[in-house]
This record gives C-alpha cells, sequence and structure tokens, in this order.
C-alpha cells in the first residue's frame, strides 16, 4: 500500500521493463565519469557527433522502416555504393552539387528496387533487402576495382569536413536532415500513414489508402537518406575503399530500437531515436577510449543488441497485458 | 490400432534409413585410398588437359591482384589450358567449397592462398586423398602434405617495420615513443603474424611503448575513428603501424582532420609504417607522407607457384619451400629502388 502511494504520486511505472534502459543509461553515464572523464570534454563530444553523423542520418530511414513494420539491411550495401558513385561523380566533374545530386539520385534507385521487390512483388523485407544488398556491394566493388582505393581528393572533404561554428559541416548535414523528417514523421499525413502501416497495413488499405505507394515512398526516402550518408561518409575520407560502411545497418538498427521504436512496427518516435544514435556513437567512442581488446569488441556489440531487442520484445508482452487486463471479462 | 501400426512401420523406416546412410559413410580401407587416388591421378593424366586451380582467400587490393595477374600469365606462358582463379571474400567455408569445386574439375594442381592456415587443412586432406599436389601461395597452410610453400616472412616484415621505428627514434628515452598500432582483419593469417611481428620489434626497443591496439576489420571508417580517438587519450603518438597499405589512407585522413599530419622532416611528424608496398603509398614515401613500406614479390608469388607446378608435373624436384624477397622502402632508398625496376607497385 505505502509503495503504491509512492509510485502513483510520482507517476512511476509498474513495470520493471520501463527502468531498465533508464538503468543501463545510468551505468553507462557512472562508466563514463569514473573511468573515462575525457569523454565529456567538448571536442571530444564535437568529435562523437561528427563520427555519428552517417549513422544518424541513415538512422532516420531505417526509423520509418522500421516504424512501418519492416526491416532494411541493405543500408550498409547503399552507404558503400552511394560513396562510391559519388567518389567517381566527383572524380570526373569536381562539381559538388553534381555529386550530391548523383548520390541522392542513385539512393533513389536503390531504395526503389527495395520498394517494389517489398510493396509489389511481396517479398518478405528481410530478403528483397539481403538481395539488393549483395547485388549493391558487387556493384560498387566493381566500381572501385582493382585499386581498391577511390581517391577523390582533398576538394572532396569540404563537404563534411568544413567547421560551421565549431561544428562539423557532416554534422549539420545529419542535423537538418533530422529537424526535416521529424517534422515529416510528427506533423505530416504522410508521417500518420508510415505508423498506421506499421500498425494496421490491412485496415489501411481497407480505408482506401494506397499502401504499397507507402511502403516504396519509404524505401525510397531510405535510399536518399543512404546517398547523403555516402557522400558524408566518403567525403570524410577523402574517397571511397572497399567494403567501406559494409555492417554500418547492425548500429543504424540498434540506434532506432534503443529509441524506442518497436520492431514490429507501429510503436515509437523518431526523437527517441536521437537519443539511440548518441547512444551507439558515444559507446562506439568509449569503447576506443578504454582501449577494450579487439576480441571483446564485438562481443560487446552482440550483447548489446541482444539487450536492446530484448527490452522491445519485453516491452510488448507488458503491452499485450495491460491489454488483456483492459478488456473486461464477460 | 492402425494409427499404431503406422507409427510402428514409421519408426522402423527411419531406422532403416540412418542404418544405410552410416553404412555408405563407413571408413574406406587404406587400400581402398591408394587404388581411389591412383584412379584419380591416372584420369588427371589421361585426359589431355593441363588444368590449374587458384583458391584466393581474396581478391581486392591491388597487391592480390598483382598476385593472380602474374599467376594467369605465367600459367598461359606455361601451357596450362584451364585455369580456375576463384576467391573466398575471407571466408573459409568459402574457399573450402571453392577447392572441393576444384578437385572436381580434375585440377592436376591446386594453389591456396588461405583464408586460414588451419581452417583449410581439410580441404588439402581431400586433395591429398585425391592425390593432387597442393602448393600454398602468400601465406603457410598447417597440415596435409603441401608440395612447396611461397611466401614471405610476414612476422619479419612486421618486424622490420618496428625495427625502422626504432632506429629512427634510437636516442629517445625508454618508453617515450608511443605507437599505435592499427590491426586488421583478425581472421587474416597474414595481418596477425604481422601485428606479431611487430610487437616482437617494438619490445625489442626499449623506447618504443604499444599504447594502443585497436582492430578494425580492416574497415576505413574504424580505422579513422580509431585514429582520431587514440590521439585524445594519447596526444603524443609518434609512430601508427597498419598491417597493409591500403590501411593508411583513413590514417592520414584523420591526422589531417586532428592537426596531426605533418610531413617528414617536421619535428611533429608522426612516423606511418605499412607492408606491401602498394603504388599510392610508394609514392607518397618520395613526397614525405610515409616513412616505411615493405614491399613484398606479389609478382613473384603466382609466378612462382605456377613455376613450381609445371616442374610437378614434368617430374622435376620441387623445393620444399620458396621464399620470395620483401624490400624495406623508405624515403631515402624509393627513388634508387624504382629506378632499378625492382618494385611491382611501381613497374607498370
Amino acid at each position: 500500500m505505502y509503495h503504491e502511494r509512492w509510485r502513483m504520486k510520482f507517476k512511476l511505472s509498474k513495470s520493471y521493463v520501463d527502468y531498465i534502459k533508464p538503468s543501463l543509461l545510468f551505468v553507462f553515464i557512472i562508466i563514463i565519469m569514473v573511468r573515462v572523464p575525457i569523454f565529456l570534454k567538448p571536442s571530444n563530444i564535437i568529435s562523437v557527433l561528427a563520427q555519428g553523423a552517417t549513422i544518424g542520418i541513415v538512422s532516420i530511414g531505417m526509423t520509418m522502416v522500421i516504424l512501418s513494420g519492416e526491416i532494411d539491411i541493405s543500408v550498409g550495401a547503399q552507404l558503400y555504393c552511394t560513396g562510391a558513385i559519388a567518389s567517381e561523380v566527383f572524380l570526373a566533374t569536381k562539381s559538388i552539387l553534381i555529386t550530391t545530386l548523383a548520390a541522392i539520385v542513385a539512393g533513389a534507385i536503390f531504395g526503389l528496387l527495395n520498394g517494389i521487390g517489398v510493396a509489389k512483388l511481396k517479398i518478405p523485407s528481410m530478403i528483397t533487402t539481403l538481395a539488393v544488398s549483395n547485388i549493391l556491394t558487387g556493384l560498387a566493388s566493381l566500381l572501385i576495382g582493382s585499386g581498391s582505393t577511390l581517391i577523390a581528393g582533398d576538394e572532396y572533404k569540404v563537404i563534411s569536413q568544413t567547421k560551421i561554428f565549431g561544428i562539423l559541416s557532416s554534422t549539420w548535414i545529419f542535423i537538418l536532415l533530422y529537424v526535416v523528417f521529424a517534422i515529416i514523421i510528427c506533423k505530416t499525413r504522410f508521417g500518420r500513414y508510415v505508423y498506421a502501416v506499421g500498425d494496421n497495413k490491412d485496415a489501411l488499405r481497407a480505408a482506401g489508402i494506397n499502401v504499397d505507394f507507402i511502403q516504396i515512398a519509404i524505401f525510397v526516402l531510405t535510399g536518399m537518406l543512404c546517398g547523403v550518408g555516402g557522400l558524408v561518409s566518403t567525403s570524410r575520407l577523402g574517397g571511397s575503399q572497399i567494403n567501406l560502411s559494409i555492417g554500418t545497418e547492425i548500429y543504424c538498427i540498434a540506434a532506432v530500437v534503443i529509441g524506442g521504436v518497436s520492431m514490429s512496427g507501429g510503436v515509437g518516435n523518431i526523437f527517441g531515436v536521437l537519443v539511440g544514435i548518441f547512444m551507439v556513437a558515444a559507446l562506439d567512442n568509449l569503447l576506443r577510449l578504454i582501449s577494450v581488446s579487439a576480441y571483446l569488441y564485438d562481443l560487446v556489440w552482440g550483447i548489446v543488441i541482444f539487450v536492446v531487442v530484448l527490452i522491445d520484445v519485453l516491452k510488448k508482452k507488458q503491452q499485450i497485458k495491460n491489454q488483456e487486463r483492459k478488456i473486461p471479462e464477460l | 490400432m492402425k494409427k499404431e501400426l503406422k507409427k510402428v512401420i514409421g519408426l522402423l523406416l527411419v531406422i532403416i534409413l540412418t542404418l544405410s546412410v552410416v553404412g555408405c559413410t563407413s571408413t574406406i580401407s587404406s587400400d581402398g585410398d591408394s587404388t581411389r587416388q591412383s584412379e584419380s591421378v591416372e584420369r588427371r593424366k589421361n585426359d589431355g588437359v593441363k588444368r590449374i586451380g587458384f583458391a584466393m582467400a581474396e581478391i581486392t587490393g591491388q597487391a592480390v591482384q598483382q598476385e593472380a595477374s602474374s599467376f594467369e600469365e605465367t600459367a598461359k606462358e606455361l601451357g596450362f589450358t584451364d585455369r580456375i582463379i576463384l576467391s573466398a571474400e575471407n571466408s573459409v567455408e568459402t574457399q573450402i567449397s571453392q577447392i572441393k569445386d576444384m578437385i572436381t574439375a580434375d585440377c592436376d594442381v591446386i594453389c591456396i592462398y588461405s583464408a586460414d592456415a588451419d581452417g583449410v587443412v581439410p580441404a588439402v586432406l581431400e586433395c591429398n586423398a585425391e592425390g593432387i599436389p597442393v602448393i600454398a601461395v602468400d601465406r603457410g597452410i598447417n597440415g596435409g602434405e603441401i608440395l612447396t610453400t611461397i611466401a614471405s616472412n610476414n612476422i619479419s616484415d612486421g618486424r622490420d617495420a618496428a625495427n625502422y621505428f626504432g632506429m629512427k627514434t634510437s636516442t629517445e628515452a625508454e618508453d617515450s615513443v608511443k605507437v599505435l598500432h592499427i590491426i586488421g582483419n583478425l581472421s587474416s593469417t597474414a595481418q596477425k603474424e604481422r601485428a606479431e611481428g611487430f610487437r616482437i620489434g617494438c619490445e625489442q626497443w626499449g623506447q618504443l611503448t604499444i599504447v594502443d591496439e585497436v582492430a578494425t576489420d580492416a574497415n576505413a571508417d574504424k580505422i579513422y575513428n580509431a585514429v582520431v580517438d587514440a590521439f585524445k587519450v594519447n596526444p603524443d603518438i609518434k609512430a601508427i603501424f597498419v598491417p597493409y597499405d591500403q590501411l593508411l589512407s583513413p590514417v592520414v585522413s584523420a591526422l589531417k582532420e586532428i592537426g596531426k599530419f605533418y610531413q617528414q622532416g617536421d619535428p611533429n611528424h608522426v612516423m606511418l609504417g605499412s607492408v606491401d608496398g602498394a603504388t599510392d603509398q610508394l609514392e607518397w614515401l618520395s613526397q614525405g607522407i610515409n616513412d616505411i613500406s615493405i614491399s613484398l614479390d606479389f609478382s613473384g608469388f603466382g609466378g612462382e607457384a605456377v613455376k613450381a607446378a609445371d616442374s610437378f608435373i614434368k617430374g622435376e624436384n620441387v623445393q620444399e619451400s620458396i621464399s620470395t624477397k620483401s624490400i624495406i622502402c623508405t624515403a631515402d632508398n624509393i627513388n634508387y629502388l624504382a629506378k632499378k625496376g625492382v618494385l611491382w607497385g611501381l613497374t607498370k
């Protein structure tokens, strides 16, 4: 009774699942303050933001995909391929505008492939995006060729390495895209449809909404974001390399799920994803700052992703239980 | 009753099936082994086609592409009609399947640039059972019968880079020269051996101290971030080693971002060392960007492997191991070596 009054007074949740993430965050902060005070230095925070920019840009698209109840595991390959295309175009034209357009258009085309496979051909998104991932990996490797390093020159670095008010342009690009897509997802009809597709596709279809178009649009937008991400990533390095950005999808999915978006779709918000993006970039940075053994690096990441997905599953079960409790007994 | 009968019949069928599968996989007697081997050898001798296979761990990168093209050219010159070159993308499972495919294709000799020195041994044993000679290229193989091994000494290559750093900083105080060690792909035997050699080399020089070792999966993004973060913890890192040349590009980009890039001759210059001898990194030596690149004889790997295979088919003696030369390239000798034409990275 007594603890129940305290719980109600401070509006605390009954479910233990809701306390797991804040607890982990608390432990994370304590580790940082005790073990790696250098992490909190402004220069390091700015560096973390720059390192997380590419993941952040792609995570925006991944948020929409997961909210709609699908998955896209080709984002890493899309980053790789659009980055290679952008490097080639810049080498040929020396024009940032043409390079940016080329990267975005390429990303849109790759996204369209995914969208058609999922929406029109009804192939599960895991399979479609896996196939597209293999195609794009091969295509990018062909573009880069035997040299295995496509160097576009120091002028190319201007896109992501220019400092504006002390922060790199790659971070500003991410912030701008984040704001635009936050408005789209939260304030527009399209955003509401994204949630609705993830919640109940059939009901939406029955209401006369073109669900296929929305699904295709989600993948196309994700592809375009990957195009920008590829541009930012290769601009940072001054060119492309074999297998650059392959595997990034794991970090993007982790960022989105840490941010509270449910893997089953229809639940979550873009604001939580911002926290997720920062957590992923920060954890990556932290592991390097404390010199975690090479052999433990993948283990740590595996545990993080497992815990994050577990929290999602437990939350879903909790929601189902709550819904069952609300249904009155006949 | 009928249901019970069906269950019993089903169970009996499963038992019969299991027994027949076990029976089929019973071990063949040693007499059977040698018969199978000699039949296999005869079949390949009589088919009139000279066939050679090259199972490569990977084919990305200028160095291994050089290896593959010298293999192909030499095999053509020496009359190998069928030349099978396959890349396993650093996957041991894929490589084992590819080697089995080469056995099925009746290759007279199989050359293996192994994804893992221990992992490919089962495939080598299968080659041995079929009487197909195996040549290890670029990296050794830790099992089975190997006709010859053609490789450079990766441990020695890593140690040479450390020795160079040591010699250049020989007047410095104990543990005062901080070194960042970038490790590439943890599944690559060559990279692991170079890393081991580098560590051994650093231990021999009191002033060198490895302050951080970072595994990066040979991924440019990870290397870039690793360098940026390593300098936050140790801003006075004086040397960086990477296991192969291609990984230097993100290192240089990262140094430029954090304002730690200075060319040779500048007191703040961070020494950069790598292995392979790729074109870009050799050109960088004369520009003062990096300090040492150990050039390996990739043309030699491929060409020598085919020559050894040809000698074996003709019934000639083949040496147990063939060492190819590594050449230490620095800013001091790069122009001389380039004029001599001994570097694969600077020879068209």
